[in-house]
């Protein structure tokens, strides 16, 4: 071959070497679960969680490592962003690697995760759930095993203008009633989360499960939004965003446009977390409603509203080397005095029923009595093994009938085959 | 003095390799490797727990014309759209900023680091900053007086994608023009004028044929960015009211859900029709950046 | 208004002239103030947010009523991690870059000067390696990096990052070394400079602002990658500030840390304004080397 060739036929030698090397080292690898049957191993290990500003998480990973100086606990750092943590997650799993050992999941994760083999059966002899609230515990749960416990919960509330409405309303009646103090007063009259994020799944799934029904049946096998409940849910919001309850706007609100709009006193009736009491109740610029602001649960259609339970778990990974440290570190992380911790420096929604019950505690955090009522009439969101396709199904269907296009019985039927087709697909 | 050329043109091609290699040998390990293994691994299956499956261009055959097609080439047609909106505007910008400041005298420092404020700023931090602009209750409808749903309707969505990005991206575009202009030789330009052109026949006639190489350049790279763009329309509107781009919808179909194989096949998809645009769009400027000149 | 080049404007006649410097200082005044406002009015925006205080940070209003530093306490006091971050940002940034431009002046040597077969080939191999959608290269990398437990170490973010910034500095490098005057290198060896000496001492003077016009492009574009980033890094010891800042949480579960992003935003720009100010008088001074000569 002549000289000048030579970079031409270079290129396609380092091709052809390239593509050897991915046809050696690729046939796809299973994804079965490792062989080990129980918790094994112990050692310093890792935890993957969200960054914490407050301080509070260093201080429990301090307080851990003095008493357990051969078994240290490292944070690795999580996004704070839902999706972006679960690829995060994802990769790691993927590539089978022991760097993370207890992760911080999403309580939707669950299933997926587990059924996936990522993260490991938690026996009851390992971690003591004994004191756990059952609705966040069921979270925790896939195939009546446990392979997540829950570390902090939150549940959907209902806030209200306390200077325009005396009593809030229990039913979706009753708030389409009150709607009429919002017209007097020029304002919106409602508000959840509308955009097309995992935000508008909860928001759907709430109103569905307040109206008796449910997405998708126990098992996360079947779409059951065929029923005349779950057709009166999806029709409280399209209609709702028909006859003007709720602004048009709402179709951008995430968590924070809501509570912007609620604090620069447009809404009359916000649906959103526990964190936006503490917030709209203290004086500020942006702050409208500073002192007017009341808490109550979510109305339903025919009485008490089911709100959607959220928070995040914890769970061991299967491919870690020192599983038992782990369960021991997950068991520390919902003992009293370390949840206790949680609530007052981290401010996250603690998962033990006693807490709530503490008088010291309610005294300073007064929106505690009104989240433990919410939580025990809280829903789980519908558990999939395919949380990410469902919730896309969901907001897809949902969000183009909230715009305006269709009726609700359009929406349901839409939303039943994509929803259908979602859980198919794994 | 024709055996030392013989020669020398023999050295050519040994230097020519061996300056290449280093280049040669990254680029197939960081793209040459997963961009076989992701062909590869295409033509499997993805179930959730268990062995995956050869399932040949079943995957393929799903994105193109099976059940995930409308999504698909609606996406398709989305990113076109935008890169064509997109880089059509940067290059006006960015050609704008060149000439402005080129023909600065005082200022240039000022200038620049002004023009640079907007790329150099993390694509993440702007677009949060934007998004939070753009709210239904944010900056951008306080000055208009409006109450346009920015993320909330499909106009203005894109309005919105084409703005950010326009506004993050002009400054690349700008700077590698300015560059250009810089090394068009003065002696042209008097020439020109003794050839008796005004101001405008010397822009055209000199100054735009000969920054033609770093325009093809920077609007060749412009529009291989603009057909992979995911940030913006990710954190902005997540794809809602015609805003799904290839990108994302490969984010939405098949990483988010752990689909391996799928997620494969729609990146080698895309992949592909980012090379046949790269191709047209060199077959139409005629390739002038490496075939040299005269 | 014309926008002709530096020194081309010679009017005829005192009145004309007043007239003429008239309308440019109008033209160039207009034009800075445009510039500015394009640039900064976001930027503005998010200063302005970042003096505000949480409780604050939904006003309108453009000035905070009660300015506070908290955020940028926050953002860089807390046991320093975004000093870190910006020191991983500059290491990652400055070695990725150094390598690219090393590899990429070689390899544009080549492309532009040598004569062989197959330049087509090579930069169509290297374009395509800027065609490969980012999100489905982390994965590969990621675990060939993790089987080589490299992960959460500067080789796991460099060697990714040279994917898209190599192809970026061959391109732009070669389309500026191609209209270089290469006569002169000849000169030179006749004159009886070796290759490599010619290279060094007449041709890299001249193309001096093309290579510096390179490494900032390159810079800000590694500076700004997040993707490959957010994957191979799990701790503040290789974090880079795109990374930090998105994990930058709010002091609640929902809540946007809306102050402290921008905080960090404004923070992250100082550096880049910082390298850009260096380098942008380089490259003036380049070209005044380059006038001299020729």
């Amino acid at each position: 071959m002549r000289p000048r060739q030579l970079p031409g036929a270079l290129t396609g030698a380092v091709a052809a070497i390239a593509c050897v090397a991915a046809a050696a080292g690729c046939t796809p690898s299973a994804s079965t679960p490792p062989p080990a049957a129980g918790l094994s191993g112990r050692g310093p290990i890792t935890f993957m969680t969200a960054a914490d500003p407050s301080g509070g998480t260093d201080e429990l990973v301090q307080a851990w490592n003095t008493a357990h100086p051969d078994e240290k606990v490292t944070l690795l750092e999580q996004s704070s962003t839902s999706d972006q943590a679960h690829t995060a997650l994802a990769q790691n799993f993927q590539a089978r690697s022991d760097r993370v050992d207890v992760a911080r999941i999403n309580s939707v994760w669950t299933p997926e995760f587990a059924a996936r083999g990522w993260i490991a059966e938690i026996p009851a002899s390992a971690v003591d759930t004994g004191k756990i609230m059952p609705a966040p515990l069921s979270t925790g749960r896939f195939t009546g095993k446990t392979y997540a416990i829950p570390w902090f919960t939150d549940a959907g509330l209902l806030y209200y203008r306390t200077d325009l409405v005396s009593t809030p309303p229990k039913t979706w009646a009753e708030l389409k009633q009150a709607c009429a103090v919002a017209k007097a007063n020029n304002i919106g009259c409602y508000a959840g989360q509308f955009a097309k994020y995992d935000g508008l799944t909860v928001n759907v799934s709430e109103a569905v499960a307040s109206a008796g029904g449910s997405v998708v049946d126990a098992g996360g096998t079947k779409a059951t939004l065929d029923t005349p409940e779950a057709l009166d849910g999806v029709k409280f919001l399209v209609e709702s965003f028909r006859d003007g309850t709720i602004p048009k706007a709402a179709i951008t609100y995430q968590e924070e446009d809501s509570r912007k709009a609620f604090m620069n006193g447009e809404l009359l009736f916000l649906r959103n977390w526990p964190y936006v009491y503490n917030l709209a109740s203290k004086p500020g610029e942006g702050n409208k409603v500073a002192g007017k602001v009341g808490m109550a649960p979510l109305p339903g259609r025919s009485g008490a509203g089911k709100p959607a339970l959220g928070g995040w778990n914890l769970a061991i990974s299967s491919y870690s080397k020192h599983q038992e440290t782990a369960a021991d570190f997950v068991e520390f992380l919902v003992a009293p005095q370390q949840q206790r911790v949680l609530l007052t420096k981290l401010g996250l929604s603690p998962v033990l029923a006693e807490l709530y019950k503490d008088a010291e505690l309610v005294k300073q955090y007064p929106y505690l009595e009104g989240l433990a009522k919410a939580l025990d009439t809280a829903v789980p969101l519908p558990q999939s093994t395919n949380w990410a396709g469902l919730s896309l199904a969901v907001q897809e269907s949902a969000y183009a009938a909230l715009q305006g296009s269709g009726t609700a019985e359009d929406a349901v039927a839409k939303l039943q085959t994509a929803v259908t087709e979602a859980l198919a697909r794994q | 003095m024709s055996g030392a050329t013989t020669t020398r043109r023999r050295l050519d091609g040994l230097s020519a390799a061996g300056l290449l290699l280093p280049t040669l040998l990254v680029l197939a390990l960081v793209i040459g490797y997963p961009l076989l293994l992701a062909v590869n691994l295409s033509l499997f299956s993805d179930p959730i727990a268990g062995v995956p499956e050869f399932v040949g261009v079943d995957n393929y055959a799903r994105a193109l014309w099976g059940a995930d097609a409308g999504r698909f080439w609606s996406a398709a047609a989305t990113t076109g759209g935008f890169t064509l909106v997109v880089v059509a505007l940067e290059l006006a910008v960015g050609l704008a900023m060149a000439l402005f400041m080129h023909q600065l005298k005082r200022g240039k420092a000022f200038a620049r680091v002004c023009v640079l404020v907007p790329w150099a700023v993390p694509t993440a931090v702007a677009t949060v900053l934007w998004q939070w602009m753009f709210s239904t209750g944010g900056v951008v409808n306080a000055l208009t007086g409006a109450e346009t749903l920015w993320t909330g309707a499909e106009g203005p969505a894109r309005a919105a994608v084409v703005i950010i990005d326009v506004w993050k991206t002009a400054p690349f575009v700008a700077l590698l023009l300015l560059a250009g202009l810089q090394t068009i030789p003065g002696e042209m330009y008097e020439a020109a004028k003794v050839d008796g052109a005004g101001a405008w026949k010397r822009f055209t006639r000199v100054t735009l044929p000969m920054l033609a190489p770093a325009t093809a350049v920077a609007v060749l790279f412009r529009i291989l960015d603009a057909l992979r763009m995911y940030d913006v329309p990710a954190i902005l509107t997540n794809g809602a009211n015609g805003t799904t781009t290839l990108s994302l919808l490969t984010q939405q179909l098949a990483i988010g859900q752990v689909r391996v194989g799928y997620g494969s096949a729609l990146s080698t998809l895309t992949f592909l029709l980012i090379f046949l645009v790269a191709l047209a769009f060199i077959k139409a400027t005629g390739a002038r950046i490496a075939g040299g000149r005269s | 208004m014309s926008r002709g080049p530096v020194g081309s404007r010679r009017s005829v006649g005192s009145r004309r002239s007043v007239v003429g410097r008239g309308w440019r200082r109008l033209g160039t005044a207009l034009g800075l103030v445009l510039l500015t406002v394009y640039s900064l009015a976001p930027f503005y925006w998010m200063v302005v947010s970042s003096l505000r205080g949480e409780q604050d940070i939904l006003s309108n209003a453009p000035l905070p009523a009660a300015p506070t530093l908290a955020n940028y306490a926050d953002v860089l006091g807390g046991n320093a991690r975004f000093l870190l971050a910006l020191r991983n940002s500059a290491v990652i940034a400055s070695v990725t870059t150094l390598l690219a431009l090393v590899m990429a002046v070689s390899a544009a040597y080549a492309l532009a000067r040598l004569r062989f077969r197959g330049k087509g080939l090579v930069l169509g191999a290297v374009l395509s390696a800027a065609m490969f959608p980012g999100i489905s290269l982390v994965t590969p990398m990621f675990k060939l990096f993790s089987d080589w437990g490299l992960i959460d170490t500067y080789p796991a973010l460099v060697v990714p990052d040279l994917s898209f910034a190599l192809p970026l500095a061959v391109w732009v490098l070669t389309s500026f070394f191609i209209d270089l005057p290469w006569g002169l290198e000849e000169a030179a060896q006749i004159d009886g400079c070796s290759r490599p000496q010619a290279f060094r001492r007449v041709i890299l003077p001249i193309a001096a602002p093309a290579v510096f016009t390179t490494t900032i492009l390159v810079f800000i574009t590694v500076w700004n990658e997040y993707l490959v980033a957010s994957s191979m890094s799990l701790t503040a010891n290789a974090s880079p500030v795109t990374v930090a800042i998105a994990r930058l949480a709010g002091s609640s579960q929902f809540q946007q840390p809306f102050g402290q992003q921008m905080a960090a935003g404004v923070v992250v720009c100082v550096p880049i304004v910082l390298v850009v100010l260096v380098f942008q008088r380089r490259i003036i001074a380049g070209l005044t080397a380059g006038a001299v000569k020729g």
